[in-house]
């Protein structure tokens, strides 16, 4: 099992260098409102109120250099790549997206409880966070971060061997089914809701869509076997470049009030291009084994 | 499934490193399996027996419960 579609060793070095001025370029921008002069262009004849006719690209690059750099620094080879650091890294990868989602859920929840308590200082804390969607621009790298840490401590905490942790994966029964179901009922809500306008809280729902995406993708299959487990991680890393090119284009593409669903679609787009492509390939194993069993 | 790898290297006196480079994975992964923490793949079960010139089944061997 060798990982397919990787960057050569030296790209994680590339990569460390184009994200750090990118995280530098990344604060300036959210925090202190900094726009590099000039590194604009005029798109639009006219400004409307969501769209300013004239576009500054400061945002989009130090973006691009996180997301980019990130990625070369997290799916490089390592020195000598082998079957077991293709399987720590994927292993580590589906680990880090289960970790991200679980701190997304923790902070759903805490904004819930706040709401309910009507705890100043917890709100305060849930606002600073959530204010202008501020988490679904880290839900942008911190997928990556987590990965990448994860990765090169398994990696090096041990010089003479490296560590193998299994994923762990809830049961078939009733994991699976809840989660499937309770996703396929949210999009519909929500997607319906957003074509009909039936009201403005069930739109709502949206935010536990990624919850139920997790339990889904992390219950097994019905006969969860080898094979079926390295598909498993092998679509993960799919999912995850698929994810990242379409933000990285929609970055250039997109603009105002525009990315801002491209930044909450992103909140479930790797679960979801996760259960396409995975979906696919059993499908296509399935029907393999039925012709040449015929 | 455990192995015999460590006993083996000691017969032909190789060390991981010689062992690693000739079935062309990374030392930390001979030393891997060598503690029966990681399950080769076949394809590098057959690469390893081959080293040692001996049939699969003289290196791994299933172990109670596999």
């Amino acid at each position: 099992m060798k990982t397919k579609y990787l960057f050569p060793a030296w790209a994680k070095y590339l990569g460390a260098l184009l994200a750090t001025p990118g995280f530098i370029l990344g604060y300036l921008v959210v925090y202190q409102n900094y726009s590099i002069p000039g590194f604009e262009l005029r798109l639009r004849g006219t400004s409307t109120l969501f769209l300013s006719a004239v576009e500054n690209f400061t945002n989009e690059l130090a973006l691009t250099l996180v997301v980019a750099g990130l990625l070369l620094v997290a799916f490089s080879r390592t020195k000598k790549e082998d079957e077991l650091t293709a399987k720590i890294r994927l292993n580590s990868l589906y680990w880090a997206i289960l970790v991200n989602y679980i701190l997304y859920a923790c902070l759903t929840l805490l904004a819930f409880i706040g709401y309910q308590l009507k705890s100043t200082s917890l709100n305060k804390f849930i606002d600073d966070l959530t204010n202008n969607l501020e988490y679904t621009v880290y839900n942008f790298f911190v997928p990556l971060l987590i990965f990448i840490g994860r990765f090169y401590f398994l990696l090096y905490r041990n010089k003479n061997e490296f560590d193998i942790k299994q994923v762990h994966y809830l049961p078939y029964k009733p994991y699976r089914q809840i989660g499937k179901w309770v996703s396929i009922v949210i999009m519909f809500v929500v997607v319906a809701n957003e074509a009909f306008n039936w009201s403005n809280a069930l739109s709502n729902l949206f935010w536990l869509l990624p919850l139920s995406l997790l339990l889904w993708i992390f219950s097994t299959e019905k006969t969860e076997d080898e094979y079926i487990n390295a598909t498993r991680l092998d679509a993960m890393q799919v999912a995850v470049y698929v994810n990242y090119a379409i933000l990285l284009l929609s970055n250039w593409l997109v603009y105002g009030i525009g990315f801002l669903y491209i930044q909450l679609v992103n909140m479930v787009t790797i679960p979801l291009i996760f259960i396409g492509w995975f979906y696919y390939r059993v499908y296509r194993i399935s029907r393999q084994t039925e012709v040449k069993s015929i | 499934m455990k192995n015999n790898i460590r006993v083996e290297r000691a017969i032909k006196n190789i060390t991981q490193a010689d062992l690693a480079d000739a079935v062309g994975v990374s030392r930390q992964t001979i030393n891997t399996i060598e503690s029966n923490k990681y399950v080769p793949s076949t394809v590098l079960a057959l690469k390893i027996s081959r080293v040692f010139g001996k049939a699969l089944e003289e290196i791994f061997m299933l172990e109670e419960g596999d």
